[in-house]
């Protein structure tokens, strides 16, 4: 699939999972970042399509770079991840245009779908 | 004792002796004769964390595989790369606890718990959560330190069985 995605998250257990599951889905480029600031230099330097955002990253955290993105009126659909997707962060995600919220852990099922309606919302 | 039959067993009753258990001591038996000579309730002794915890250290690496849609192999490699980052983790998170960072344990036990949690190392995930609770409402109360023994004797046994 000719889809470039960044994966934001500080912890390589939860990235290796995720490039995994991409893997599975023939994703063409997979890039990582290891905390919000490495994300946001590779935001800015190459075209994402898709980015997986966890939350609590050191540097800048996963609302810092979701404002950057917001900011951008970027096409960049995000995807955050947190094991504290409360309401109450949920609502700060959203309101940062965020599409998509996951709780971890995550499961592939959740992958799967937020991938699923990502691609159709994109051919349509 | 480590041997006892059931003569003996009556010799050290008739001598005075309360009660007795047997070596190597199991922690149901230990928990129930002291609940019978103290004021504790069995339940109140059962209700602690570590006898509820124990029972979730079984691992299997096939039912984890399953649920996670991975290999084996990709599996034990996830295994290892978190056995060996959480050890850092833990010395910092020791650091930490020693100058009452709480911002800081809050912080180490939050990224323990996600990653124990994706790969489904239930005791650990609920221990760093715990930890992470208390440590997110500064609650000076806790015995940290305690705390995380609890959770480093998690990581090993687990450790010692997936590696």
């Amino acid at each position: 699939m000719n889809l470039v995605v960044l994966i934001a998250d500080d912890n390589l257990v939860m990235r290796n999972l995720l490039k995994f599951y991409l893997g599975k889905l023939k994703i063409d480029t997979i890039l990582e970042a290891e905390d919000g600031l490495e994300a946001l230099k590779i935001i800015k330097e190459k075209e994402i399509d898709i980015l997986f955002l966890d939350l609590m990253m050191p540097n800048l955290n996963g609302f810092n770079v979701a404002n950057y993105v917001n900011a951008k009126s970027s096409e960049i659909v995000t995807v955050a991840l947190s094991s504290d997707m409360s309401e109450k962060n949920v609502k700060v995600f959203k309101t940062l245009g965020v599409k998509y919220c996951l709780e971890k852990p995550i499961s592939p099922t959740d992958i799967n779908t937020v991938m699923n309606e990502i691609l159709n919302n994109n051919d349509s | 004792t480590g041997n006892i039959q059931e003569k003996d067993k009556e010799i050290y009753l008739s001598i005075g002796i309360d009660d007795y258990i047997s070596k190597p001591i199991d922690l149901d038996q230990l928990y129930l004769v002291i609940a019978k000579f103290t004021y504790f309730t069995i339940e109140s002794i059962f209700d602690e964390p570590e006898v509820s915890t124990v029972k979730n250290l079984e691992y299997s690496i096939t039912d984890v595989v399953n649920e996670l849609e991975l290999t084996e192999e990709f599996l034990k490699e996830l295994l290892a790369i978190f056995f060996n980052s959480v050890k850092d983790e833990v010395v910092e998170l020791e650091k930490a606890i020693k100058v009452k960072n709480y911002e800081e344990i809050y912080s180490i036990a939050h990224s323990i718990k996600g990653s124990s949690g994706n790969l489904r190392l239930k005791a650990v995930f609920e221990k760093a959560k715990e930890i992470e609770q208390h440590s997110k409402n500064k609650n000076i109360s806790i015995n940290y330190t305690l705390l995380l023994d609890e959770l480093n004797g998690f990581i090993q046994n687990y450790a010692k069985d997936l590696t």
